[in-house]
């Protein structure tokens, strides 16, 4: 085949240029660190490594999410355990005064220390964090949800939202409690039944434990116990007006029982006494306990009717006492979900980062044996031109 | 012996003009596109066969036709791909995902959004979100100006690529005539023909061409779709415009009339005009489409949600409408406008829209040609998502106009809020359960649907009225107007109630523009009321709603979020680039091929041309020796007659 000198010269500077081109990629990916560097590159791992570096800008959003929930968890945790605290504090403010020895003395510094213990737990219930807003307002977070109006009663201005926060795509969970749940919509009594004496009793009958003893039973009406004799009850049911046992005779230390309700009455009722049972109603813990600090105003002794507020209000602390461990349960179980969030999300992120490692980070031995092999062969194609360059007839005549 | 003399003379002068040939061909070694030269050579005779010298015959030009039409061929393909990758590459860096910054904008917007969920009073999160807002409003608007940017560049090279072909097309017509006149006079015009061969393989670099051959030694040359752009010794010129809809993309046209825009291929030109069609125009209506989606859901959601300051979510951002371009020779009066209806069916790309003989209206979609017939009504259609509305006037047949849904939304967006308070983090409607409820049920979510309705507009700041539903027991309830809570008035009653089922709008008909859900087994007798969330500062459901859109799939039919959109844009552009690099590498492959074989043939070899030398210059000495013994016969002859 004939061959022009220009031939030569181009097909040597082609070599050279592929060469050089090649050599320039790979200087490219050793100064990286990157097999790819744009979508051209490899535009399908492209599309890969692009969507799980979303993945983890996302998975870098849900750690701050769950650092901050984290956070809101832990100092609810501490606020609950404090009002717990203060709940069993006020719990045996109630059952000290029930103490037959107290005398008008006694009963005072008991008030006095019930009041301090109720304005305590209101405090906290009003507990702002740093941002000043309130822990239990539900959504109204910047409106102080507990007062007391005008009139002395307790009102909440919150709501009953709680907080969601979202850990990751999939979860979410409730990093607040509301006001409402925590200290408004607290039953009375126990087991949805209240019983009260009434304060016109002139006997020492004494309201204890109401039962459920046969739910099937159960109407949800009020009743009336009147004692026509200091041993002898009608049962009668305010909401239907029937008679539901008469002349039952009452045995000391015995249970009454009707339509389902067994209440324990010690004391010794007197003719003419009555007691009530019905369905709990709702009052918020504050109610409960300032009504029995009201009920020690001028008390110079322990009387059945202090007694049986006491048990009330104990019955009423109780169930506070009872939310407030349900809900520590709850942020419990929800602070390790929060753990296991994060764990999951940090076991995610460790994956993503391996695979986006895989697709796009250069393996250096490979490059740098690339590289010499690169040098190797432009330096090659660049002699043989020179040497090529030389040969002419022309160097002979 | 005075023809030896002759003979002699003859030699000496044929290969005084071979020597002077090697050295033509020496000295045109680096001359790009120059065929090597050949002085053909005839022996001369007297009548009857006696030898008589030699004679010079064509300076012949050695010269491979085919290969230089392969050469054209490959180099009109190797420059557009060459053109059409470069444009495509400068796209490329600018929009990937590390330099274009989109990714990180979209995400910080997010995740603002998400840190205001987390804490949703702080003022300096609010304060981030309305910045991080900014910034994604200024990334679509530095990545559109980018590719407007990249277009109008590429405008200007398109004019001056026209102008470089219409000067090629003028000089190869005077060649044509020169070689006309050369061809006349006998002589093959050697280095003429490889002018005009330069010529056309500049002008193949810039334009598909065809070359035919009109045996008069001239050449005519067309564009690779058929417009005449020289004819013997005439000229052609194209031309360009502005697109004919007013819009950026410029239109070829030829003789000053036809838009020839879309037959053209090949070359720089093609490659130019490739790279505006296929990649700078797309990723301009993607871009606006992500806009548009992130803009439209954004706005639906911040409208339902409820502001620091107790107000109704406004606007977050704002986009420019689309508008519907017309032709200036439209006779008819009909005029368009353009909504977006289902941001999952919307397509990138460009519509036009034609009226028939039958006043049918005929649209198809650019990007893939397909044409629908939206028929003769009255409308509003709606088509790939958008609404068409006839706003006014009539069409006449033959009127066209062009929609450019994404086309200029990235560079129109605006962040609406100013005031970092104005960030609707809340939900509209607070709802709650009587606090006396037996049942366990629960009040779900509650979704507003209609910020317009009465509900919300009598009165700001509160519901009109606000409502409460008492279960009549556990499976009806009844719909209470909850103005005066201690007496509330029944609006529609024995309502059954599905739990999980919406409690809006009633069997009644009764809807006040939201949506609330009950789970769980409510009791005869239990509350559940709704009350605009005055106050709820706290509250971060609409922000969690708002956070949750990065990840949500709002396009392609729901299957594709904004960045997911962005980056299959990246991909199809990195495809592109790839296949654009592979395409040039073969062009440039076969290019190389024929250029080799066209210099194999018609390139010069020095050592040819240095043993040619050697050999004419052998020949001149012969020949001049012939000379010298023609002259010593002659003197003996001389002298045997002058000593007689």
């Amino acid at each position: 085949m004939r061959i022009s000198n220009q031939q030569f010269i181009k097909s040597a500077l082609v070599a050279i240029q592929d060469q050089s081109a090649q050599l320039a990629i790979t200087q490219t990916q050793l100064a990286t660190g990157m097999r790819l560097t744009k979508p051209s590159d490899d535009p399908s791992a492209s599309v890969k490594s692009a969507g799980i570096r979303q993945f983890l800008s996302q998975l870098e959003q849900f750690d701050r999410n769950t650092d901050a929930a984290a956070g809101h968890l832990a100092l609810q945790d501490g606020l609950l355990s404090s009002l717990s605290d203060l709940l069993l504090k006020a719990r045996n403010s109630v059952i000290q005064a029930q103490n037959g020895i107290n005398d008008t003395s006694a009963l005072a510094g008991l008030r006095e220390e019930l009041t301090q213990n109720l304005d305590q737990i209101i405090n906290l219930a009003n507990t702002q964090d740093s941002n000043g807003e309130y822990f239990f307002a539900g959504s109204k977070s910047l409106t102080q949800p507990f007062f007391r109006d005008g009139t002395g009663q307790y009102q909440y201005a919150g709501d009953s939202y709680e907080r969601e926060l979202a850990l990751s795509k999939q979860r979410r969970i409730t990093t607040g409690i509301s006001g409402e749940q925590l200290f408004m919509r607290l039953e009375t009594g126990q087991n949805g039944l209240e019983s009260n004496h009434n304060p016109a009793n002139t006997g020492t009958g004494l309201v204890g434990e109401t039962l459920v003893d046969n739910p099937a039973l159960l109407t949800g009406d009020q009743y009336s116990i009147n004692f026509t004799a200091a041993d002898t009850y009608d049962i009668t049911n305010l909401d239907t007006g029937a008679l539901v046992a008469s002349g039952v005779p009452f045995v000391q230390g015995g249970d009454i029982l009707f339509d389902g309700v067994r209440l324990d009455l010690g004391g010794v009722p007197a003719a003419g006494d009555s007691f009530t049972s019905g369905p709990a109603q709702v009052q918020d813990i504050f109610t409960s306990i300032q009504g029995f600090i009201d009920s020690l105003v001028g008390q110079t002794m322990v009387t059945t009717d202090l007694a049986n507020s006491a048990n009330r209000t104990l019955e009423n602390i109780d169930q506070a006492m009872e939310r407030m461990v349900t809900e520590q349960a709850r942020l419990g179980g929800k602070r390790v979900a929060v753990d296991d969030v994060r764990d999951a999300n940090a076991t995610m992120r460790l994956q993503f980062q391996t695979s986006l490692s895989e697709i796009e980070d250069l393996d250096y031995v490979e490059a740098a044996s690339r590289l010499s092999q690169q040098s190797l062969a432009l330096e090659a194609a660049q002699r043989a031109l020179a040497r090529v360059q030389n040969l002419s007839l022309f160097n002979f005549i | 012996m005075a023809d030896i003399f002759s003979i002699g003379v003859s030699a000496l002068q044929t290969f005084s003009r071979q020597l002077e040939t090697t050295g033509h061909n020496i000295a045109n070694v680096q001359t790009p596109g120059f065929s090597r030269q050949q002085v053909e050579l005839n022996p001369l005779a007297h009548i009857g066969g006696r030898g008589a010298g030699v004679e010079i015959g064509n300076i012949q030009r050695i010269f491979d036709g085919i290969a230089t039409d392969q050469m054209r061929e490959a180099a009109s393909s190797q420059a557009e791909f060459q053109t059409y990758g470069s444009v495509l590459e400068g796209m490329e860096s600018v929009l990937s995902e590390s330099s274009s910054g989109f990714n990180f904008a979209v995400n910080d917007f997010f995740d603002a959004i998400n840190d205001l969920a987390n804490d949703p009073v702080s003022g300096s999160a609010r304060q981030i979100v309305l910045s991080k807002g900014e910034e994604l409003v200024n990334r679509f608007e530095l990545l559109s100006g980018h590719l407007l940017q990249e277009e109008n560049s590429l405008n200007q090279q398109v004019i001056s690529t026209v102008d470089q072909i219409n000067t090629l097309a003028t000089d190869i017509a005077n060649i044509n005539g020169a070689i006309l006149l050369a061809s006349g006079q006998g002589a093959e015009p050697s280095d003429l023909l490889d002018e005009r061969d330069r010529k056309l393989h500049e002008l193949s670099q810039l334009i598909r061409i065809r070359v035919t051959d009109q045996g008069d030694g001239t050449l005519n040359v067309f564009t690779g779709s058929g417009q005449v752009l020289a004819l013997g010794q005439r000229s052609f010129s194209l031309g360009t415009q502005q697109g004919q809809f007013g819009q950026n993309s410029l239109d070829i046209t030829y003789a000053g009339i036809s838009i020839i825009t879309s037959q053209l291929e090949g070359g720089e030109l093609g490659g130019l005009l490739r790279a505006g069609q296929e990649a700078i125009g797309p990723e301009l209506s993607e871009l606006g489409r992500i806009a548009m989606a992130l803009v439209d859901t954004v706005n639906a959601l911040h409208n339902q949600g409820l502001d620091f300051q107790g107000a109704l979510g406004g606007d977050f951002f704002s986009r420019p409408e689309i508008q519907a371009k017309q032709l200036a020779s439209n006779t008819g009066s009909l005029s368009l406008s353009i909504d977006v209806v289902d941001l999952g069916a919307l397509q990138a790309t460009d519509y036009q829209i034609a009226v028939n003989a039958s006043s049918q209206l005929l649209i198809t979609r650019m990007s893939d040609g397909a044409t629908t017939n939206l028929g003769s009504g009255a409308g509003p259609f709606s088509f790939d998502g958008l609404l068409i509305t006839l706003d006014s006037g009539t069409a006449d047949p033959g009127d066209r106009f062009l929609i450019q849904p994404g086309r200029d939304m990235a560079n129109g967006l605006k962040m609406l809020l100013v005031d970092p308070d104005q960030v609707a983090a809340a939900a509209v409607i607070s709802g709650s359960a009587g606090i006396n409820n037996r049942g366990n049920g629960n009040l779900s979510s509650v979704r507003v649907t209609d910020v317009a309705n009465a509900a919300f507009t009598t009165t700001a700041g509160a519901l009109t009225p606000p409502l409460a539903i008492r279960f009549i027991d556990g499976s009806s309830y009844e719909l209470l107007d909850n103005t005066n809570p201690l007496a509330p008035l029944v609006l529609e009653t024995a309502i059954p109630y599905s739990a999980g089922g919406d409690l809006f709008p009633t069997p009644g008909g009764i809807d006040h523009g939201y949506q609330a859900q009950i789970s769980g087994a409510p009791q005869g007798g239990d509350i559940f009321s709704f009350a605009y969330n005055s106050n709820g500062v706290g509250d971060n459901q609409n922000a969690l709603a708002l956070a949750g859109l990065s990840s949500s799939s709002i396009l392609e039919g729901g299957s594709e979020s904004f960045l997911g959109a962005y980056n299959n844009m990246l991909a199809e552009l990195g495809n592109r680039v790839f296949s654009a690099e592979n395409n040039l590498g073969v062009f440039t492959a076969l290019y190389n091929q024929a250029e080799s074989r066209r210099d194999s043939v018609s390139g010069v070899n020095l050592d040819e041309e240095a043993s040619n030398l050697l050999r004419f210059q052998q020949a001149y000495e012969a020949a001049a020796q012939v000379i010298r013994i023609a002259d010593s016969l002659f003197d003996t002859l001389l002298n045997a007659v002058g000593n007689r």
